[in-house]
């Protein structure tokens, strides 16, 4: 009962939250100055055409009224209508949020689950030419900046090596081809994993960081800890000693995740460029370029709701993976 | 002076060094506005105490000089012209910082007239209406100038023009049209509100192993301008069947053709997909495309075109009757505020004398419907759109895609990328490949792509980028170098002071190093412009004998003093820039227009 209630209340608050953000976005885009239909003067468009613009976009209307009209169409799935390409927003992020969560999604859970391990091995081994190593290789990685990584990628393993191509998605006569089929079918193609190694393989080393030294120092805490010294006396094999060290040393990498997970699509702008990825990243700079205010709004929005639902996910694991975090604390019960 | 690249990127640095130094004293409160206590008469180093004798007016305050930071490639090159001129600012006694700004925050804060910065150094967007001085001319005019939120370029202010331009506006002779042109650009020009730098280099890059390679006009070949390519014939290399060629990130933003977002994306429609009556070619002239012929009448209200054998890319014949409903119904559209660029006349009746003569008809000679509307819209199909519902629903309808272009379109994938295919009804043009083009966000990207052998044609290109790819490829690589039609330049806020005076935009003209951009930016490709105009020399109305020469192509520091010090301007004894004792330093108030009586 008591967990569900938890889960009730940090339901709420979730929802509170993304509320909250929603409104605080439509503040900020409206307080700043100037808006989409100031682009248009420089083409001579003349005040009235501009005024009448400003009409059909609803920008001529007072503030609450734009206000209310924006929290009503959230709630009824309208995201509005992009000032740039005269498209619904939603059909316009929507490819575009699963084409960078199809990179980021299982490139940072590769790079925690096998940075995770790594990490937990460099701790096993503290002192040893293993660890010293990998803490330079994977500092080193992420001392490089993404974008930059990137292009070194390419320069071996496309421009020098020629195995994978530069740039894209697919090849354009490939996604020409396969345009009538479902949007799904083209991660299933092998022309698909080629043009997707390199992006991958950079958000992967960028990120390696995070996981590897955090459960590396985990690992080094935990060993140290006198339920160890028990295992240990009760002679357990290492590899299930290692498995107990990873459960208990993992709770701040999971916490970090989601973060990371979050962090990883602003990171993404540089590389969704870098591999002409069409991404949210790269929709986001257009979008800021043409002030299209709607798309930049809704791509903020998803961003940070990603970052709260990544927060509420932890939150809900916590109690899983620890029993010592108890829900009581949290209500008083 | 130094003119290598070497010599550029240190000058880079010392803008930043100039930002801090700028704000130190700033923060010091030495921001140079009041009058100093040192000066004297005369341009040179001998300078003098002057505030008690009043020899020297107030001290030049440091320059703000604004950029368009979201250009892409010719960002670039602002950022290189105010390092230009940052490397003599000392020897000038000024001082300057830089402002990014994006295009839109420029834009409105030169049509709001905020006075934040003293020059905008950026240029004027290629739009193929613009291939008509029209356009430009009417941005300059005194009734846009001031706060009154139109966009005047540099805040230029001066009624005998401005009644020039009104004028050519409506005269239906061409011959009596250039002259007032000519008249209203040699006052234009003397007044120097433009600085111009060089021109605008386009650099395209074809992969020879793949495609033929092609004849290119003095425009070369760019993603605004397809012309050098169909021209040619589109031909690849035996073995590609395909031309595989990339888009910049602001294309395929609509797939409406009459709505297209900007007009960028309508030379791609324009000169592939929607032919028109004629059109600009790789040259910048006009060349019948739809139409066989065209005749002006003497008093300019009534143009004649007889049409060529043509058909739509769904089969039906280009008739007089389509040729009505499209520029009527443009215009229509652009008058309810609907089509943002076709900026037809608001009068205009089209008659369809037979099925292949359509006559244009306005109540007042309209001169810019040959030279600017009419090249830069295609002739649409009217039984498809209607049935697609334009009519009723003019923003919002399916497109049926249809023109009477070189090209088809085959397959139209928003913000990705679009595939023609070659249509063998178009009377002027006949190609034989396919193309496919992909969007790129960056230009690092496109030449990666390319070097990699992922395209065929690179258009769009840095220079620099350019240069990379001939380094790499070799011969395999044809670098396709051309000019846009309107060059690169620095525009001095009229408004208030320096950019008010003269002496000033003339001593900044001076200073510029055009050779030295030319070599850092271009490689040497492109041209200085050393004439005052806004035109560059491969716009069908450039006309040298109207324009005044205000630079050189080198840099000329002594000069500039001299031009400054023959005004009244002075330096004081730390060589610091003052302005004429007793100068006003405002055109007009901070917030107000421009009164015509008074320029």
């Amino acid at each position: 009962m008591s967990r569900l209630r938890y889960f009730a209340r940090r339901t709420a608050v979730t929802a509170v939250l993304i509320f909250l953000v929603a409104s605080a976005l439509f503040l900020f885009f409206r307080l700043m100055p100037g808006d989409y239909t100031s682009l248009l003067i420089q083409q001579g468009m003349d005040p009235q055409q501009i005024e009448a613009l400003r009409r059909k976009w609803g920008l001529a209307a007072p503030l609450h009224v734009q206000y209310v009209r924006y929290i009503v169409n959230l709630l009824t799935a309208d995201v509005g209508q992009s000032f740039r390409y005269g498209e619904p927003v939603w059909d316009l992020v929507a490819p575009r949020i699963l084409n960078s969560f199809v990179l980021v999604a299982p490139a940072i859970t590769a790079t925690y689950i096998i940075g995770g391990l790594f990490g937990a091995i460099m701790g096993r081994r503290r002192g040893g030419y293993l660890e010293k190593s990998g803490i330079i290789t994977v500092s080193a990685f992420h001392s490089i900046p993404d974008f930059f990584l990137g292009i070194i990628l390419i320069a071996v393993f496309s421009s020098t090596l020629g195995i994978f191509p530069t740039s894209g998605m697919l090849s354009t006569p490939t996604s020409i081809m396969i345009q009538d089929q479902p949007y799904w079918r083209r991660f299933l193609l092998p022309e698909f994993w080629k043009h997707y190694a390199l992006p991958f393989a950079t958000v992967m080393l960028y990120f390696m960081q995070y996981p590897a030294l955090i459960m590396r120092n985990s690992v080094v805490e935990v060993s140290d800890q006198e339920f160890l010294h028990y295992h240990r006396l009760k002679g357990l094999p290492e590899s299930t000693l290692l498995r107990k060290i990873i459960r208990h040393a993992s709770l701040p990498v999971v916490t970090l995740y989601p973060i990371s997970l979050a962090a990883s699509i602003s990171g993404l702008v540089l590389i969704e460029i870098v591999f002409n990825w069409p991404g949210i990243g790269s929709l986001l700079v257009s979008s800021v370029l043409a002030r299209d205010f709607p798309v930049i709004q809704f791509v903020f929005l998803v961003a940070a709701v990603w970052v709260i639902l990544g927060n509420f996910l932890v939150d809900l694991l916590y109690g899983v993976l620890d029993p010592r975090v108890s829900v009581s604390g949290s209500d008083g019960e | 002076m130094p003119t290598d690249g070497k010599r550029e990127s240190v000058d880079r640095r010392r803008v930043l060094q100039a930002i801090g130094a700028a704000s130190a004293a700033g923060l010091a409160g030495c921001s140079g506005s009041g009058r100093q206590e040192t000066t004297t008469e005369g341009g040179g180093q001998e300078t003098g105490t002057a505030a008690d004798d009043g020899e020297l007016g107030e001290r030049v305050p440091t320059l703000t000089f604004q950029y368009w930071s979201d250009q892409g490639p010719p960002t670039v090159l602002f950022e290189e012209t105010i390092s230009n001129i940052q490397s003599v600012a000392s020897d000038l006694g000024i001082q300057i910082e830089t402002q990014p700004m994006t295009t839109a925050q420029g834009i409105t804060a030169v049509g709001d007239d905020v006075r934040d910065f003293h020059v905008a150094v950026n240029s004027h967007g290629p739009d193929p209406g613009r291939l008509d001085p029209n356009n430009l001319l009417q941005s300059y005019s005194i009734d846009r100038a001031g706060a009154n939120g139109e966009y005047n370029p540099s805040n230029y202010a001066n009624a005998e023009f401005s009644e020039l331009v009104d004028q050519q506006a409506t005269i239906g002779v061409p011959e009596e049209r250039r002259q007032v042109v000519g008249e209203a650009m040699s006052i234009y020009s003397e007044d120097m509100p433009f600085v111009p730098t060089i021109e605008r280099p386009t650099t395209a890059a074809l992969n020879t192993d793949m495609v033929q390679p092609i004849e290119a006009g003095g425009a070369g070949l760019s993603a605004v301008n397809w012309s050098a390519l169909v021209e040619s014939g589109a031909q690849t290399q035996s073995g590609t069947d395909t031309i595989l060629a990339n888009l910049p990130g602001e294309f395929l933003t609509s797939s409406f053709y009459p709505t297209v977002g900007d007009t960028d994306s309508l030379g791609l429609y324009t000169q592939l997909t929607h032919s028109p009556l004629m059109l600009y070619n790789s040259d910048y002239e006009r060349v019948p495309v739809l139409a066989e012929d065209w005749e002006v009448s003497d008093d300019g209200t009534e143009v004649t075109f007889n049409l060529r054998d043509a058909t739509f890319h769904n089969g039906d014949p280009v008739t007089a009757g389509d040729v009505k409903w499209t520029y009527e119904f443009l215009s229509e559209q652009y008058h309810a505020g609907n089509y943002q660029w076709t900026a037809l006349p608001e009068e205009l009746t089209v008659e369809a004398v037979d099925d292949s003569t359509a006559r244009f008809v306005t109540p007042d000679p309209a001169p810019t419907l040959v030279t600017a509307q009419l090249p830069t819209f295609g002739v649409l199909p009217r039984d498809p759109y209607v049935e697609a519902g334009i009519e009723e629903n003019p923003t919002d309808f399916e497109d049926p895609m249809i023109g009477a272009g070189p090209y088809r379109i085959s397959t139209y994938n928003n913000q990705e990328n679009i595939a023609l295919e070659p249509h063998d009804g178009n009377p002027q043009f006949q190609v034989e490949t396919p193309i496919v083009m992909q969007i790129y966000d960056s230009v690092s990207a496109v030449r990666r792509a390319f070097e990699n052998g992922e395209l065929s044609i690179a258009v769009t290109l840095t220079p620099d980028a350019g240069r990379q790819i001939a380094d790499s490829m070799g011969d395999t690589a044809q670098i396709v170098n051309g000019a846009a039609f309107l060059p690169f330049g620095m525009m001095p806020q009229m408004s208030f002071a320096p950019g008010m005076f003269r002496e000033f935009r003339q001593a900044l003209s001076y200073a510029v190093d055009r050779q030295g951009l030319n070599e850092t930016y271009a490689f040497g490709e492109s041209e200085e412009v050393t004439y005052c105009t806004f035109n560059s020399q491969q716009h069908p109305w450039y006309d040298e004998q109207y324009l005044t020469e205000v630079g050189e192509e080198t840099r000329n520091v002594e000069a500039a003093r001299q031009a400054l010090s023959d005004a009244g301007w002075g330096w004081d004894d730390q060589g610091r820039l003052h302005y004429p004792p007793g100068a006003e330093l405002e055109a007009w108030p901070e917030g107000e227009t421009p009164n015509p009586e008074n320029f």
